[in-house]
């Protein structure tokens, strides 16, 4: 059905708005490319270790570097045009701000429900609390270990929690209001690379270890984990007692939207879904998915299309795959070098991604064909080189002198 | 070396050309192998690659989107930006490599930059995190540009050291110049006070009526010209007077200063100043001083002062003694030696120190066999000379007390031959498969083909009975090479039966530099014998 | 020729098959697919000590959709059309054997019949999995002389102290060829210029000694391991080395 269709279908009520929704969103998807009109500008002088965009508006994108920078873009394009930077808000870095981490950021996230807070965690074994405004620093928690990952719930009212997963083999709970780490959740036994809440269940958490188990909480049992994630769902007998996740290590976790299933990486390069409710390995075959770091990556889901997709990184390169089916839709190939983080606005249906090679890049829905009419503003759009118009560009041009 | 200039539009590069624009899918096949030989470990091969990339760049756009897409590995194999992966050998076409990729990718950006976007992404990429200089043409990489400005510091700071010490020595004995100079003149001035020079212009009187010359009143009658010489007497004698004889003193010692100390310093300062490239100020103040000590030490050997003797006695009481010349010196020495070896007799050898002489007066007496081991046993009745009892404070000296024999060196002791040396007045002339005659001098018997023998003009032995045995030569009759070069040319097949050991050598790329032999060098060879892992395991144990 | 628009650098789609969509329940094609590929096994060559073996990831060669076919193969398994059995130490190297071959080469292979029926029925019908603890074995009366012959029979292997691995006979001989036949036909498609080779020339070569499996088999199985990708040209599949 194409658009014009589609949206009469809307008028007259054939088509549900969700799905109309979804189906643009998939479409969008699926022409995802890298943007020839938007970029971020290059505010990085180190590799680009995390990024994360806020959930209210889907407007600032905040990142975290290798050399302990954390940077805030703005990626809304109000001006019109279609070329667009996305200019640099907010700068911590070492030169101008005492309060910078000193090691490198290893997370950022902003705090769920404004751009007011935002939280950042590093090898310096801090997890600080920072004023997005002042770019000064609240609170400060120090852990007892390098922080690999922290996870803010977004949907909690009941607690103020951040899980902070590091190199003690305890998953650390640190309570907002006072400060410093209340819990200790015991039961893995190397150290733990990332954890995540449940966007549905406030008190849910999942974790993933060195040991290659990836455990469910609640926190508010007082007993151990609730379920460790099996693999083979049972069948393999050999060890009762320690079931594995993964056969390497857990690295990256991220719940889908609607807290119904889990996805997690593993070093042995395999993804793998897991049901969240009983813990089954649901057995979607992704392939082999490359990976050289033994980090965390951090890879986002795409809620809104049909089927939903999973964009993770993988070396230089951003694969696309099938949530239910496995099937490996697309590659990105953009980045010079591996691809640490990606994150997903679903406003725009676009692909936020920062990498090693200090770059963040924006993946958009264009077409290759460039617009054929010339943009609004034409003196500032293009540059003086723009003499020959960018569709001359992209065509061959094969000389009459040969043959 | 390639020319890489005449590969384009060549018929070949045409042709693929042609092939492409057919379709992408050639284009992509195209790309498929220019990059796959662009990773042979090749400078020169690169290199071609990257001609080809370049033609098909700016034709299709397909194959921009495919490079574009590869742009690290590709940036990888033609610019030197990891350490891992070096460009290969040879290094000529290595830096053409360089300079020829940085060249088109800078290129590239600037035209179609804005159209592919990772293009423009890797392009900034390599400019900032990799640290490429797009603008250095003579393509060199970071760490070499490092150590340049390095070394150009240190040259710089060494330069500065140097002016200071300069200043400072200048500063130094500036002063002492000056006054040794100034004293100098002044003697001058009180020796020679200076007749002639004009002092009060007004005392001289205008041209007036007394000056012309009138002849008549002078006595001369008719009106010729005529010249009149003077002796001027340029050589000034000083006379020593009791009066000058301390001025004279002092002027002598302050020019033998002069021209001791002060003279070549002043020398030196002048080239130090040029060759650090001091500023104008300082040289010209050098200069100047220069100028004044020349013009002082002139000025002295004009007046003659040296021969003018202040000394009151000629009684010279120097320390030094005069000692007897010492030509004879080594004849008197290697006479003792000799004096002191009586075992074996010999006439007086030469003197040690000449070495125009190798052959020695005739020694009737004794000759030496010819092969070295009776020449060793020969010796073996000789005492070996040993050290002294005191090894740690003498040098190796010979015994005084038991040392008799020298050692026995060809110096001392003549190898003779015995028939002079004719040189070798014939030629092996042995017929060679060419057709030539075989050129070899050898006195009796040539290698390739036994004993010489008398052979006539087309080389066949005069006397019969020393033909070889005729067996059917391995190199059949018709091998000649001339016959082989016509075959060959005509009909493209090389005819020749290698010689046995031997295989024809087939040079499968004759336009690339062999790489294997440019390592192949003398040093490499010998490394291989003295470096190998059995020998070096045996020297450490 | 539309070929030149379709292609674009940046994203490389890969199109779904259309077999997926009809795939979804019917699970009779991956056997079908199965079937085929076990024909291609050469079986006279070792005169009936090894039975026809599959290896799982060369049907991801047929049907692109592996959870699908994971998903079938399960149902296969459990409903004891096939059997699975762990052949090395990665995870892909899982063998595919139909039952009643399966059944039929241990009637013929084994020492003991009597033993042989009793394995059949206790353990096999019930235990559809790759491994086997010792318990179950001591509880459906095994004694150790029994489960030393079942081992010495190559039914199973030793894994840790108490459990065992699944096998069959035949199993090493097959992975010896097997390992040998990978090795050379990938060497081949290395070696060759721009390390790439049509199927039909990979075909043709004579490789008899080298690969006693056939070549047909072994290019299942490099395109189902991901060791090479398959591409389809005009002269049929090119297959180029995957580095």
């Amino acid at each position: 059905m194409n658009d014009v269709e589609a949206i009469f279908s809307l008028k007259t009520g054939l088509l549900d708005a969700r799905k109309f929704r979804s189906n643009q969103a998939t479409k969008r998807i699926s022409a995802l490319r890298l943007s020839n009109f938007q970029e971020v500008e290059n505010s990085h002088s180190a590799g680009i270790n995390t990024i994360d965009l806020e959930k209210v508006e889907g407007r600032y994108l905040l990142s975290g570097g290798a050399d302990g920078s954390i940077h805030i873009h703005d990626v809304l394009n109000l001006s019109g045009n279609l070329q667009f930077t996305c200019k640099n808000v907010g700068k911590i870095d070492r030169q101008s701000n005492r309060h910078c981490h000193k090691y490198s950021v290893e997370c950022v996230q902003w705090y769920p429900l404004d751009t007011g807070m935002f939280l950042s965690s590093g090898m310096d074994k801090n997890l600080k609390i920072w004023d997005a405004n002042a770019q000064v620093p609240a609170d400060v928690v120090l852990v007892n270990g390098k922080i690999y990952h922290h996870h803010m719930s977004p949907n909690a009212t009941q607690h103020n929690l951040v899980a902070v997963a590091s190199t003690a083999n305890q998953v650390f709970l640190a309570d907002l209001r006072s400060g410093s780490t209340t819990h200790e959740l015991r039961s893995h036994t190397s150290s733990i690379l990332s954890v995540k809440w449940s966007p549905m269940q406030e008190f849910q958490l999942a974790s993933g270890s060195m040991d290659n188990r990836l455990l469910m909480w609640d926190v508010r049992a007082a007993r151990s984990c609730l379920f460790s994630m099996d693999q083979y769902n049972g069948r393999n007998h050999a060890d009762v007692e320690k079931t594995t996740a993964h056969n390497g290590n857990v690295h990256g976790l991220s719940f889908t939207a609607d807290g119904l299933f889990l996805i997690s990486v593993g070093t042995d390069c395999r993804m793998r879904l897991w049901n969240t409710e009983t813990g089954r390995n649901e057995m979607v075959n992704y392939g082999k998915i490359s990976m050289e770091s033994k980090k965390g990556t951090r890879f986002d889901i795409s809620s809104d299309t049909e089927p939903q997709m999973i964009f993770v990184p993988s070396q230089g390169n951003i694969l696309v795959y099938e949530l239910t089916t496995g099937i490996k839709r697309a590659t990105l190939l953009g980045h010079y070098n591996t691809v640490t983080c990606c994150a997903y606005n679903e406003n725009v249906q676009s692909l936020y991604s920062g990498a090693n090679d200090r770059n963040i890049l924006v993946w958009a829905p264009e077409s290759a064909e460039a617009i054929r009419e010339e943009p609004v503003n034409k003196g500032a759009a293009l540059g003086p080189r723009s003499i020959v118009p960018r569709r001359n560009l992209t065509e061959d041009a094969w000389s009459s002198d040969e043959g | 070396m390639l020319n890489f200039d005449a590969l384009y539009f060549t018929n070949q590069s045409v042709g693929l050309l042609n092939i492409c624009r057919i379709s992408d899918i050639y284009v992509k096949e195209a790309y498929q192998i220019t990059m796959h030989q662009l990773n042979q470990k090749h400078s020169e091969v690169r290199l071609a690659c990257l001609l080809i990339f370049k033609e098909l760049f700016q034709r299709s756009h397909y194959f921009r989107e495919l490079l574009v897409a590869d742009f690290q590995d590709f940036s990888k194999l033609v610019l030197d930006i990891d350490a891992r992966s070096p460009l290969p050998p040879p290094p000529a076409a290595l830096k053409q490599l360089k300079v020829t990729a940085m060249k088109m990718i800078k290129e590239w950006y600037e035209v179609y930059g804005e159209a592919y976007k990772k293009l423009k992404i890797g392009y900034l990429y390599l400019k900032k995190s990799k640290a490429v200089d797009f603008e250095d043409m003579e393509a060199r990489s970071a760490q070499e540009r490092r150590r340049i400005q390095e070394k150009e510091e240190r040259l710089l700071a060494l330069k500065q050291v140097k002016l200071k010490t300069l200043m400072e020595e200048l500063s130094s004995e500036e002063a002492d110049l000056i006054d040794c100079s100034t004293q100098i003149e002044n003697g001058f001035e009180l020796l020679f006070p200076d007749e002639f020079s004009l002092k009060e212009p007004s005392k001289c009187a205008g041209p007036s009526d007394s000056d012309t010359l009138d002849f008549r009143a002078h006595g001369i009658t008719n009106n010729a010209t005529f010249n009149l010489v003077i002796e001027v007497q340029t050589t000034q004698t000083i006379h020593v007077t009791e009066d000058n004889r301390e001025i004279i003193k002092c002027v002598q010692d302050q020019y033998r200063l002069l021209t001791s100390r002060f003279l070549p310093a002043v020398f030196k300062w002048n080239i130090r100043a040029a060759k650090l490239g001091a500023d104008e100020r300082l040289q010209k103040k050098i200069l100047d001083l220069k100028l004044k000590v020349e013009l002082a030490i002139k000025k002295y050997q004009e007046l003659n002062f040296s021969s003018c003797n202040t000394e009151l006695d000629s009684s010279s009481e120097s320390d030094l003694e005069t000692v007897a010349d010492l030509d004879n010196y080594e004849n008197q020495v290697t006479e003792v030696i000799s004096d002191n070896s009586d075992e074996l007799e010999y006439s007086r050898p030469r003197t040690v120190g000449s070495p125009a002489k190798k052959k020695k007066k005739v020694d009737n007496e004794r000759r030496l066999p010819l092969d070295i081991d009776s020449y060793e046993s020969s010796q073996s009745n000789i005492p070996v000379p040993t050290f002294s009892r005191n090894p740690v404070e003498s040098y190796w000296v010979q015994d005084p007390e038991s040392g008799l024999a020298a050692t026995v060196d060809l110096v001392t002791h003549p190898v003779e031959l015995d028939e002079a040396f004719c040189p070798v007045k014939w030629s092996c002339r042995a017929p060679l498969p060419s057709g030539k005659l075989c050129p070899r001098n050898d006195r009796k018997k040539c290698p390739l083909h036994g004993p010489i023998v008398a052979r006539d003009e087309l080389g066949h032995p005069k006397d019969p009975s020393s033909v070889r045995s005729s067996k059917k030569p391995a190199i059949p009759d018709w091998q000649e090479p001339a016959l082989l070069a016509e075959i060959k040319a005509a009909t493209g097949v090389d005819l020749t039966i290698p010689t046995k050991g031997k295989r024809l050598k087939k040079n499968k790329f004759p336009n690339l530099t062999d790489v294997k032999a440019l390592n192949n060098t003398s040093r490499s060879r010998l490394e291989k014998k003295v470096l190998k892992k059995s020998t070096m395991r045996k020297i450490s144990k | 020729m539309s070929k030149r628009k379709n292609e674009e650098s940046e994203i490389v789609i890969y199109s779904s098959p259309v077999k997926q969509q009809c795939v979804a329940n019917d699970v009779r094609e991956t056997e079908k697919i199965l079937r085929e590929l076990s024909l291609l096994f050469p079986e006279e060559k070792f005169l009936k000590r090894v039975p026809r073996v599959v290896m799982k990831h060369m049907i991801y060669s047929r049907i692109s959709n592996r959870t699908v076919v994971d998903k079938e193969i399960d149902e296969l398994t459990q409903n004891g059309v096939i059997r699975l059995f762990k052949l090395g130490s990665e995870e892909e190297s899982l063998a595919v054997l139909f039952m009643d071959q399966y059944k039929e080469i241990i009637n013929r292979k084994c020492s003991d019949l009597l033993l042989a029926k009793k394995f059949i029925s206790k353990i096999l019908d019930r235990i559809k999995e790759t491994t086997l603890e010792k318990e179950a074995l001591i509880r459906t009366d095994f004694s150790e002389e029994n489960i030393k012959t079942l081992i010495h029979d190559c039914l199973l292997t030793v894994r840790t102290a108490n459990t065992y691995w699944f096998c069959f006979p035949g199993a090493g001989e097959f992975m010896k060829t097997y390992v040998k036949g990978r090795q050379s036909i990938l060497g081949v498609v290395k070696k060759s210029k721009y390390q790439q080779i049509l199927q039909n020339e990979l075909e043709l070569r004579n490789m008899k000694k080298t690969v006693p499996l056939g070549v047909c088999y072994h290019v299942h199985d490099i395109i189902g391991a991901d060791l090479v990708t398959c591409v389809n040209t005009t002269s049929g599949n090119l297959l180029r080395f995957a580095n």
